[in-house]
């Protein structure tokens, strides 16, 4: 019952909130930002097609990719420190106990940024049919790609993969972010760390590289091709599966960190 | 003596906040990503480098934005409204008070400057030799270019190098990094006094993004004109700055412009203070 309600509540605080709607808004500017700048005409992006231009935009060019790593916070990923500087989450804890309350939290900032990520991504595609756009590519250029699933399967499955690896990527961004709230008290670092984290891998993985000399670990890791494109180009299947156990696991992982941190603040 | 102490109570403040420790160790390992391939770029030359990579910092755009924001990190909380502060506001007066905080800004500007500087000769330490002249490394990287494949990620561009010498460009570039930083420290400084918790930090990541727009649209000739003269980190971009007879900025706008703007705003901030409600919100 204490579930139900919470959650109930941290539900319609996220998705029924300006924060939500600016977050959908931005995920669709830093979109269209991506393709802009290569696709400078309409008959260019008849052209390329509707797929490939989807695609350009969720991958994220001239670097801003993870750019959406810092819009993916904005939802729900500041709702603890928030609830924490004003107090209101003591007198939550004692009504709901504080594993409901970890759990809700953690389950409504994956889920909501989540949203806001299908949001986007739904008002961006929405778009591309509005100027009817063709759901093609040229074949031979995507090959071994998510991209040759438009010839080989149908748009419609390319869409559900991207609208996932994306979706799950936000997710994970947002309680990543929620994590890092619970060490440190700062609203602007909320905002920062899933992008500080995102270049802290990156270097890691390059010492990894460098110091053991072993590429797979930073292949199947790399967060550049999980987050932004595709772990094995030619195996289309094994991608997509792997990138998401990795992004669920992971974003199951940072709550778990959160709810730990929570209780050991909350037993001191 | 009153200043250094509120300079020196600000980095006392430090040890009890993790963020600022994880801001240095970040930026150690993001220059580290950034730089390091010039090794082995300088040993497939067969040659050597000099220690005029500091420049070419600001100049790599998106590269350059996250060690913006690790600066941001340091200063989001200023000014230091702790509850031990409250008792130095007793004792010193809140104008003094300021002006400390403002000093602190200043060396906390200073100390990020020297560190980028620093962090630019640390990592291509192997094969570093100190002359004062680009030296055939760079020189080869501004003119061709294939650095990129080496992993190295930031912009060596022939603009920032062309007609002067490495020191002069670096003191330059130096001086302009920690004038649009105590600029920004107090832009933050302002807006956490007088507005809402987290609208200083959005205010200066904007000034700080719209940096980017000229990449994007870069076939809107006026409109990239337009944001270099209003965006504090083109500024520090010697490529596009001196280029006058293309309507862009001259060099001397990059460090006087941010100058003037941060002494305003602390002139503001020194003659406003006695109006300003300062409530202890932050724990200490």
């Amino acid at each position: 019952m204490h579930m139900y309600r919470i959650l109930n509540l941290d539900f319609r605080k996220s998705i029924c909130s300006s924060r939500f709607m600016l977050g959908s808004i931005l995920m669709l500017l830093w979109m269209i930002a991506n393709v802009v700048h290569e696709i400078p005409s309409y008959e260019r992006a008849v052209w390329s097609g509707a797929p490939y231009l989807f695609d350009m935009a969720v991958d994220g060019t001239l670097y801003m990719g993870p750019v959406l790593l810092v819009i993916s916070t904005i939802p729900y990923s500041s709702s603890y420190l928030i609830e924490h500087d004003s107090g209101f989450q003591k007198m939550i804890v004692m009504r709901v106990g504080i594993t409901d309350y970890c759990i809700s939290k953690v389950l409504v900032t994956a889920v909501s940024s989540f949203l806001m990520a299908m949001v986007g991504m739904g008002l961006f595609l929405g778009a591309l049919c509005f100027f009817r756009l063709p759901q093609s590519v040229h074949y031979d250029s995507v090959k071994g790609f998510y991209l040759d699933l438009v010839y080989t399967v149908g748009p419609g499955v390319y869409y559900v993969v991207k609208f996932v690896t994306t979706g799950l990527t936000c997710s994970l961004s947002a309680v990543f972010s929620l994590m890092c709230t619970s060490y440190i008290s700062n609203l602007y670092m909320c905002a920062l760390s899933p992008l500080i984290g995102y270049y802290l891998i990156l270097c890691v993985l390059d010492l990894i590289a460098l110091s053991a000399q072993d590429t797979v670990l930073v292949v199947l890791f790399n967060p550049t091709a999980l987050f932004f494109g595709q772990i094995s180009a030619g195996n289309n299947l094994f991608s997509f599966i792997w990138a998401s156990t990795v992004l669920i696991t992971f974003t199951v992982l940072c709550g778990r960190v959160f709810a730990l941190k929570l209780g050991k603040d909350f037993t001191s | 003596m009153k200043y250094l102490y509120v300079v020196k109570s600000g980095f006392s403040y430090w040890k009890s906040k993790p963020h600022y420790f994880f801001s240095l160790f970040y930026l150690l390992l993001y220059t580290y990503n950034r730089i390091h391939g010039m090794v082995a770029y300088v040993q497939k030359l067969n040659t050597t480098i000099t220690p005029w990579l500091f420049p070419f910092l600001p100049g790599s755009g998106l590269s350059f934005i996250p060690l913006v924001f690790a600066f941001i990190i340091l200063i989001s909380d200023a000014p230091f409204r702790t509850k031990q502060q409250l008792y130095v506001i007793l004792r010193i007066g809140k104008r003094r008070w300021i002006c400390g905080q403002l000093l602190y800004l200043l060396t906390v500007s200073l100390g990020y400057t020297l560190l980028l500087w620093v962090l630019s000769w640390l990592w291509i330490l192997p094969e570093l030799v100190w002359r004062n002249q680009w030296g055939p490394a760079i020189t080869t990287a501004a003119v061709t270019g294939g650095y990129a494949e080496y992993g190295v990620f930031i912009n060596i561009k022939y603009g920032v190098m062309k007609n002067a010498d490495p020191i002069s460009v670096s003191i330059w570039c130096a001086s302009v990094l920690c004038s649009v930083c105590f600029f920004l420290g107090t832009i933050m400084a302002t807006c956490n006094l007088w507005l809402k918790e987290g609208i200083g930090a959005a205010i200066v990541s904007i000034l700080v993004v719209i940096s980017v727009i000229p990449s994007i649209f870069a076939q809107e000739p006026g409109l990239v004109k337009f944001l270099v003269w209003i965006s504090p980190i083109s500024w520090m971009d010697r490529s596009l700055m001196g280029n006058i007879g293309q309507g862009l900025p001259p060099y001397g706008y990059g460090i006087i412009t941010p100058t003037i703007l941060g002494t305003v705003l602390s002139i503001t901030l020194i003659s406003t203070i006695h109006k300003c409600n300062l409530e202890t919100n932050m724990g200490g």
